[in-house]
C-alpha cells in the first residue's frame, strides 16, 4: 500500500467579490458576488514509502492546497485521500503524530524565546519521551550545525537558521511523512544547501517520505528522481525527472568555445538557433536528433573551436516551456 | 488512550504553553508592567467608585455597600480567570490571518484548547489572590454570614459562568474562522461583561432580559453573587446549569462546523 494515495481529488474556495472604493464596501453590505475557485481539479496520484518526490507549478497552481488537503488542515471539496491508512481531515491523533508540516513561508517557533523552547512544547504535544527527544536533537543539531542558536531568541536569529530550527521542530517526533512547502524560500545558497543536504540524507537513512515544493529548480534537480507538475488545480506531469527533460526539451544546448573572437553570429546560424554569440564563446540551441551532427559539422567546419560542450536544456526552461503549454 | 493519560498530557501542554507565555512576558518587561500597572488602576479605580457612591447612599437597587461590591468582585473573578485561561482568543485572529493556525490543525492537540490557552496570563493569576481573600472578607461583611450551601452555590455558579465564557470564547474564535475580520465579536463580549459590575436590578426589565437569555452575562457574574445572598430561586440555579450546559454544547457544534469550513490563509 503506497504512503499517500489521492484519488480525484478536488478543492474549491468560496470568495466574495469586493468591489473597490467606499461605494462598492457599502454596496458589498447588501449584496455580495460570491465566486468558486476551483483551487485543484480531479487529482490523483500516489508515493511509496521512502520516495522523495518534487512538486512543482507556479503560484497559485494548487500545490500547498494539495498539501494541506494531505495534513487534514483543509477538507477535501470531493474524492480520496489516504496517508498510512488514515484520511487526513478526520485529523486522528495516530495520524497527526506519523507526518510532519514545514511551510517556509510561516513559522511555529515562539518569536521572543529560543527555539529550543518550541522544541520542548513539541514534544508534548508529539508525547516524545525524554530520552528520544535528547537524542533526536542532539542528532538534528549536530546534522545542521545549530547546537549554538538553540538557546538564543528565534527573532535573533539569520533566515537559514530559523528554517534549520523549524525543520528540527517538525521532525522532532520522526515522523514517517514531511511534507515541505518551499523550505529554502527567502535563503542564500550556502544556506539552500545545507537544507538540501540534510533533507535528502534524513530521506535516505530514514526512509522518510517527502513531498517537497519549491520554486528552485537546484531543489527539485538535487532531491527528486520523480517530479508532479500541476497547473491551474490540473496535473500535467507525473513522472521521473530525467523523462520530464527528454519529453519536453525538444533541444539541447551547444556551448562553444573560441580560441580567437573572430566568428560572427552570421558563420554560426546554419547549424542552429544562437542563443548567445560572445567574442570566445556562443550557444546554440539545437534539436535533440540533429545535436550530433550539429556538433560534428562545426568540429569539421573552418571555425577556431577550442571546446565544444552539449548540455540539457535547464529545468528551469523546460519548466517554462511546460507552463507555457498548460 | 485512557482518559487520566489524556489529561495528564493537556496539563503538561498547558504547564509548557504556560512556560512559554511567560517567557514571552519576561522579554517584554515594560510593556508588562505597564499592562499590570494599568490592570492594578483600573480595579483600584472602580472600587475607590463604588466605595465613593455609598457616602451618599445607603444602597444601591436594594443591596447594601458590601453587598455591591460582592457583585464587582465575582465580575473581576470570572472576568481575571477568562483573561488568564482564555486569553489566547486576542492572539487568535492573527494566527489565522497568518496562516499559523495551520500548523495547530496540523499537530495532535486539541486545535481549541492550543488556541484559548497558548497565552495564559501570569499578571492575571497573580491578581486572582488579592481578588479571592477580597472575596471573603467582603462575604464575612454582609448582613446575612453565608453558611456552606451558600459558598458551594457560590463555587458551583461561579463555574456554570467560567463554562458560558468559555461558549462565548468558542463562539468568537468560530467566527473568526469564518469571518476573518471579525475580531470585534471578542470586545463586544468584553464590553457586554461590564454590566456584570453591578447588581442586575440597577438596569431596565428589557436590559436584563437581554443579558440573561441572548448574552448571559448576568447568568455568568450576578447568579453566584444572588445565590450567596439568598435572592435566587433554585429554579433559577437549576436554569442557569442547564442553560450553560446547552449554550458551551451550541458553542462546539458552531466550532465544529466552522473548522469543516476553515480555508486557510494563501502562502
Amino acid at each position: 500500500m503506497p504512503d499517500i494515495d489521492v484519488r480525484h481529488l478536488s478543492r474549491n474556495y468560496e470568495y466574495y467579490r469586493k468591489r473597490p472604493g467606499l461605494w462598492g464596501s457599502l454596496q458589498g453590505l447588501l449584496h455580495r458576488e460570491k465566486l468558486v475557485a476551483e483551487a485543484v481539479t480531479d487529482i490523483s496520484f500516489s508515493i511509496e514509502k521512502g520516495e522523495l518526490v518534487g512538486f512543482l507549478g507556479p503560484n497559485g497552481a494548487g500545490k500547498t492546497t494539495t498539501l494541506k488537503v494531505l495534513s487534514g488542515i483543509l477538507y477535501p471539496t470531493s474524492g480520496d485521500v489516504r496517508v498510512l491508512g488514515h484520511v487526513p481531515f478526520k485529523r486522528q491523533r495516530e495520524y497527526q503524530k506519523q507526518f510532519a508540516l514545514v511551510m517556509g513561508q510561516k513559522n511555529q517557533l515562539w518569536w521572543d524565546l529560543p527555539a529550543r523552547e518550541s522544541f520542548l512544547l513539541n514534544k508534548e504535544i508529539y508525547e516524545v519521551s525524554d530520552q528520544d527527544f535528547g537524542r533526536s536533537l542532539d542528532e538534528f543539531s549536530e546534522l545542521l550545525g545549530i547546537g549554538e542558536v538553540l538557546d538564543i531568541p528565534v527573532r535573533k536569529l539569520s533566515l537559514g537558521q530559523r528554517m534549520k530550527c523549524e525543520l528540527v521542530t517538525a521532525l522532532i517526533h520522526r515522523p514517517k511523512v514531511l511534507f515541505l512547502d518551499e523550505p529554502t524560500i527567502g535563503l542564500d545558497v550556502v544556506a539552500q544547501k545545507s537544507i538540501r543536504d540534510f533533507i535528502r540524507q534524513y530521506n535516505e537513512e530514514k526512509k522518510t517520505t517527502v513531498i517537497l515544493t519549491s520554486h528552485y529548480m537546484e531543489d527539485i534537480s538535487r532531491l527528486c528522481r520523480r517530479v508532479i507538475i500541476i497547473d491551474l488545480g490540473k496535473i500535467i506531469y507525473d513522472g521521473p525527472l530525467d523523462d520530464l527533460i527528454r519529453q519536453y526539451a525538444r533541444h539541447k544546448l551547444l556551448t562553444i568555445f573560441f580560441s580567437n573572437g573572430s566568428v560572427r553570429q552570421e558563420d554560426l546560424g546554419r547549424y542552429g538557433e544562437v542563443v548567445s554569440c560572445e567574442a570566445d564563446r556562443s550557444v546554440l540551441r539545437i534539436p535533440r536528433d540533429r545535436v550530433k551532427a550539429a556538433a560534428s559539422a562545426i568540429l569539421s567546419s573552418p571555425l577556431p573551436v577550442d571546446d565544444i560542450l552539449i548540455n540539457e536544456m535547464e529545468i528551469d526552461d523546460v519548466i517554462r516551456i511546460i507552463f507555457h503549454k498548460g | 488512550m485512557s482518559i487520566m493519560n489524556v489529561i495528564r498530557k493537556y496539563i503538561r501542554i498547558w504547564k509548557q504553553l504556560s512556560s512559554l507565555a511567560i517567557g514571552s512576558y519576561w522579554s517584554n518587561r515594560i510593556d508588562s508592567a505597564a499592562y499590570l500597572a494599568g490592570k492594578v488602576f483600573r480595579f483600584g479605580f472602580f472600587l475607590l467608585m463604588i466605595i465613593s457612591l455609598f457616602s451618599f447612599t445607603d444602597e444601591l437597587a436594594g443591596y447594601s455597600k458590601y453587598e455591591v461590591v460582592l457583585f464587582f468582585l465575582t465580575f473581576n473573578l470570572i472576568d481575571v480567570l477568562s483573561q488568564a485561561l482564555f486569553r489566547g482568543i486576542y492572539a487568535f485572529r492573527g494566527d489565522i490571518q497568518r496562516g499559523n493556525f495551520d500548523f495547530v490543525l496540523s499537530k495532535p492537540v486539541n486545535p481549541l484548547f492550543y488556541s484559548l490557552s497558548r497565552l495564559t496570563d501570569i499578571l492575571d493569576i497573580l491578581f486572582l489572590a488579592p481578588i479571592i481573600l477580597l472575596i471573603i472578607y467582603v462575604m464575612g461583611k454582609l448582613p446575612s454570614l453565608p453558611g456552606p450551601t451558600q459558598v458551594l452555590l457560590y463555587v458551583a455558579l461561579v463555574l456554570a459562568g467560567m463554562v458560558i465564557i468559555l461558549g462565548i470564547h468558542i463562539l468568537s474564535a468560530s467566527i473568526t474562522i469564518w469571518k476573518i475580520e471579525s475580531e470585534n465579536f471578542i470586545w463586544l463580549y468584553r464590553e457586554a461583561m461590564t454590566i456584570g459590575r453591578f447588581p442586575p436590578e440597577v438596569y431596565s426589565p428589557t436590559i436584563r432580559a437581554l443579558f440573561t437569555f441572548i448574552v448571559p452575562v448576568i447568568i455568568a457574574v450576578a447568579f453566584p453573587v444572588k445565590a450567596v445572598l439568598h435572592t435566587l430561586d433554585w429554579r433559577w440555579i437549576l436554569f442557569a446549569m442547564v442553560y450553560a450546559a446547552g449554550f458551551l454544547g451550541f458553542s462546539l457544534l458552531v466550532w465544529k462546523a466552522s473548522l469543516k469550513a476553515y480555508s486557510s490563509a494563501s502562502s
